[in-house]
C-alpha cells in the first residue's frame, strides 16, 4: 500500500443519543502509516467517534470509508471483524477463562486469515514481551501485563488500522511511559497506522504525528507533528 | 436398605429431575439470549415486559401449572414423566431465564466488544459469552434440578412416583422416621453435591448484578438456526403465561365463582396468612442477622458458612416435616408440637436460606461510603440505624420477606406433616380439591393464588430495580 494514501476517510459524521448531539459534522482523514491522536474532554464524543469507526455503532448520517471502502452509513454497516481493524479498549477485556494464548489466538481463527498468520504472532509475542505469560489466565495479570497482552491481542490479526481507546488509564507513571515507548516501537515496526485517543497531553504528545481536538461534537485539527 | 425397586426409582426421579433442568437451561438461554441481542431493537421493548411477567412466575406454585395444563394433556392422552416433566419445565422456567439473562449481563461489553472487532458474532457468541454466563446457566439448571427432585405435588397429580413421594409415603405407611430418613441419604448426598458445586458461585454471581450493555451497540448477527431457537424459546414463554391464566380464566367461568372459592376456603386462607406472615418474618429477621454476620468474615469461612446455610436446600422437603415431628414429639420438646409453629419452623428451614441469599445481595449492594459516612454524621448509633441503615436496607427485607412469604404459602410436603390438628393451608386444600373436589372451586382458588404471586413477584421486581439491579 502506498504510504501517502487515505487509510480512512470519515465523512460529515453526525451522532446523537436520545436527541443529545454528540458528533456533529465530523470530517476527518487518516493517512496510511500516520499516528493521528483524538484529544477533548470527557464526554466530548471520543468514544463515540471510535465506537462508529469500529462498526460497533451507526451514524446517523454521514459516512466512513476503509480504504476507499464504504464500510459505515446509517444504510450500511459491514461487521467490525471484517474491517480488519486492531481495537483496544479503556480496559484490557481479556476473555477470562482463556488464557493469554487463547485470548491472542482469537484473532486468527477467522476464515479469511491470511497465510503466514501465526509467525507474525510469534513476533508480536516476542516484541510485546508476553512469551512467559502465554499459559497464564488473565486473573494472574497485573495492570501492565493484562496491557501488553490486550495490545498483542489487537495486533495479531495483522490489521490495517490500530485504533487505541484510552488504553493507558489507570496505569502509574512509570509504566505508563514503559507501554507508551512499546505502542510506538511496535506501531512503527509493523507499520501499522494508528488513532489513540486520550485526554492526556503527555501521552498525545509521545505517540502522534497529528492531534486533532474533540469539543462538544466539533473536531479541529489542533497540530501536526509534535 | 433401598431395595432394588427403590433404587430404580432413585435412577428414574435423577433422569427425570436432570432433564427438567437441562430443559429448564436450553430454553432459558436461547430465550434470554433474544433479549439480549436484540439489543436496542424495538422487540426489546415488546419482549422485556413479557421477560418480566414470566420471571415472576417463578411465585406461582408448580401445582397451578399442573392443574392449568391437565386438561390439556388428558385431552391428547398425554400423561407420565412426560406431562409432569414438561409442567415442571413450565413452572421452573423462571429460574433458567433469570440465571440466563444473569449470566448475559455479567459478561463485561468490552469483552464482546474486543471479540466483535476480531471473529463473527456467531464465534464471540459461542467461544466468548456462553463459556463466561455459562457458571450462571448451570446455576439456574441445578436450582432447577434440586426442585424437581424434592417436588412430588406435580408427579403425583399426574400419577407418577417418584423418589420424594416415596420417602413421604414410607413414613406415612410405617410412621417411623428411621427408614424414611435412610431413604432420604442418597437424594441428599446428590444435592449436597450440587449445593457445594454452585455455592461459591451463587455468591459471586448475586453480588455481580451491574448496568448491563452499552445504550447503543449494533444487535449480535446470529445464524438463522438460532434466530429459529430463540423464537421457539420465546413462544415456550408465551405459552408459560398464557396456558395457566387464560385455562384459570375459563375454567372459573364467572367472577363469582372466585368469590364462592375464597369464602369457601377463607378458614385455610387465613392460617396460611398468619403462617406465612410468621415465617417470612421471623426468617427475615434471622436471615438479616447471619448477613452481617457473614459479610464481616474472611474469605475462606465466608465460604464455609456459606455453604453451610444453604445446605438445608439438600434436605427432602417430607424429611424435613418427619424430623420436625419426630423431635418434637420426643418427651420435654412438646411445646410447639401441635401448634402453628411447627409449620412456621419447617418453612423456615426450607425457605430461609433463601432471604439470607437475598438480604447478602442487599448488604453487599449497599454503598460502604454512605454507611462511613453516616458513622461520622450521626448523632448517636439509633439516629444512624433509623435515618440511614434501615431505609437503605428496606427494599432487601421486603424482597426477603415477600420470597419467604410466597414459598411458604405454597410449600405442601414438609407442612403436610406438621400442620396442626384442624388447621390447613391453602395449597393444602387446594391439593386436596385436585384429587377430590370441583374443578371450577379449584380454579377459583388457583386463580387467588397466581395473583397473589404474581403481584409479590412484581413487588420483589421494582424493590430490586430500585436498589440498582435495573437487569
Amino acid at each position: 500500500m502506498n504510504q501517502s494514501s487515505v487509510l480512512l476517510k470519515v465523512s460529515r459524521l453526525n451522532k446523537s443519543y436520545e436527541k443529545r448531539k454528540i458528533l456533529e459534522n465530523i470530517s476527518l482523514e487518516v493517512m496510511s502509516g500516520e499516528s493521528v491522536v483524538l484529544m477533548g474532554p470527557s464526554g466530548s464524543g471520543k468514544t463515540t467517534l471510535f465506537r462508529l469507526i469500529t462498526g460497533l455503532e451507526l451514524p446517523d448520517s454521514g459516512e466512513i470509508y476503509l480504504e476507499n471502502r464504504l464500510v459505515s452509513s446509517p444504510k450500511i454497516s459491514i461487521p467490525p471483524f471484517q474491517r480488519n481493524l486492531g481495537v483496544v479498549f479503556q480496559s484490557p477485556a481479556l476473555w477470562p477463562h482463556m488464557d493469554v494464548l487463547s485470548n491472542i489466538l482469537f484473532a486468527t481463527q477467522k476464515k479469511d486469515t491470511p497465510a503466514g498468520i501465526h509467525e507474525f504472532v510469534d513476533l508480536v509475542i516476542d516484541e510485546m514481551e508476553i512469551r512467559p505469560l502465554l499459559k497464564a489466565y488473565p486473573s494472574r495479570l497485573s495492570g501492565g501485563e493484562a496491557r501488553r497482552v490486550s495490545i498483542a491481542r489487537a495486533l495479531a490479526s495483522r490489521p490495517r488500522l490500530m485504533l487505541m481507546d484510552e488504553p493507558l488509564t489507570n496505569l502509574d507513571s512509570t509504566l505508563k511511559d514503559k507501554m507508551l515507548e512499546m505502542i510506538k516501537r511496535v506501531t512503527q515496526e509493523f507499520e501499522t497506522t494508528l488513532i489513540y485517543i486520550t485526554h492526556d497531553d503527555t501521552e498525545a504528545r509521545y505517540v502522534s504525528d497529528k492531534c486533532y481536538r474533540l469539543n462538544n461534537g466539533v473536531l479541529t485539527l489542533e497540530s501536526t507533528g509534535f | 436398605m433401598i431395595g432394588t425397586r427403590q433404587l430404580m426409582l432413585f435412577v428414574r426421579t435423577l433422569f427425570y429431575s436432570l432433564g427438567t433442568g437441562a430443559l429448564v437451561m436450553i430454553v432459558g438461554v436461547f430465550a434470554a439470549s433474544a433479549l439480549w441481542t436484540f439489543h436496542q431493537k424495538k422487540l426489546t421493548r415488546l419482549l422485556k415486559p413479557l421477560f418480566i411477567l414470566s420471571c415472576v412466575m417463578i411465585f406461582v406454585p408448580p401445582y397451578v401449572h399442573a392443574l392449568a395444563w391437565a386438561d390439556l394433556f388428558y385431552r391428547y392422552g398425554i400423561e407420565g414423566f412426560g406431562a409432569s416433566l414438561w409442567v415442571m419445565v413450565m413452572a421452573l422456567l423462571p429460574m433458567g431465564l433469570g440465571f440466563s439473562l444473569l449470566g448475559f449481563y455479567l459478561v463485561e461489553d468490552a469483552m464482546v466488544e474486543a471479540g466483535r472487532t476480531l471473529n463473527r458474532d456467531s464465534a464471540v457468541m459461542s467461544a466468548i459469552i456462553l463459556p463466561i454466563a455459562m457458571p450462571a446457566m448451570l446455576t439456574g439448571m441445578i436450582f432447577a434440578f434440586l426442585w424437581t427432585l424434592h417436588d412430588f405435588s406435580v408427579p403425583s397429580l399426574f400419577f407418577v412416583n417418584i423418589y420424594s413421594l416415596e420417602i413421604f409415603a414410607k413414613y406415612s405407611a410405617t410412621n417411623h422416621p428411621f427408614e424414611p430418613f435412610m431413604l432420604s441419604l442418597p437424594m441428599m448426598l446428590v444435592a449436597t453435591i450440587m449445593i457445594v458445586f454452585i455455592s461459591g458461585f451463587t455468591k459471586k454471581l448475586m453480588m455481580g448484578l451491574r448496568k448491563g450493555q452499552t445504550r447503543d451497540a449494533l444487535p449480535l448477527h446470529m445464524p438463522f438456526w438460532f434466530k429459529c431457537l430463540q423464537t421457539i424459546a420465546i413462544g415456550i414463554l408465551i405459552l408459560q403465561i398464557a396456558v395457566p391464566v387464560i385455562s384459570l380464566i375459563v375454567k372459573v367461568a364467572t367472577p363469582s365463582n372466585i368469590w364462592l372459592s375464597i369464602l369457601q376456603a377463607r378458614r385455610e386462607l387465613g392460617f396460611t396468612l398468619v403462617l406465612s406472615t410468621l415465617t417470612a418474618t421471623l426468617s427475615v429477621i434471622v436471615a438479616l442477622f447471619l448477613a452481617r454476620k457473614v459479610i464481616g468474615m474472611e474469605k475462606r469461612s465466608r465460604l464455609l458458612i456459606w455453604v453451610c446455610i444453604l445446605l438445608p436446600l439438600a434436605i427432602p422437603a417430607p424429611l424435613v416435616g418427619i424430623g420436625l415431628v419426630t423431635l418434637f414429639s420426643q418427651p420435654g420438646l412438646g411445646l410447639i408440637y401441635g401448634t402453628i409453629w411447627m409449620p412456621v419452623l419447617a418453612n423456615m428451614i426450607r425457605f430461609a436460606p433463601l432471604a439470607f441469599i437475598t438480604m447478602s445481595v442487599q448488604l453487599k449492594r449497599m454503598d460502604q461510603s454512605l454507611l462511613d459516612s453516616v458513622s461520622v454524621f450521626q448523632k448517636n448509633q439509633m439516629h444512624g440505624f433509623i435515618n440511614v441503615y434501615f431505609p437503605m436496607v428496606l427494599p432487601g427485607i421486603t424482597a426477603a420477606f415477600m420470597v419467604v412469604f410466597i414459598l411458604t404459602t405454597g410449600e405442601l410436603g414438609a407442612t403436610l406433616l406438621v400442620s396442626p390438628p384442624g388447621r390447613s393451608t391453602l395449597t393444602m386444600r387446594i391439593y386436596n380439591y385436585m384429587h377430590y373436589g370441583s374443578s371450577q372451586m379449584i380454579a377459583g382458588l388457583c386463580l387467588t393464588m397466581l395473583a397473589l404471586s404474581l403481584s409479590a413477584g412484581l413487588i420483589v421486581y421494582r424493590l430490586f430495580r430500585k436498589t440498582g439491579g435495573d437487569q
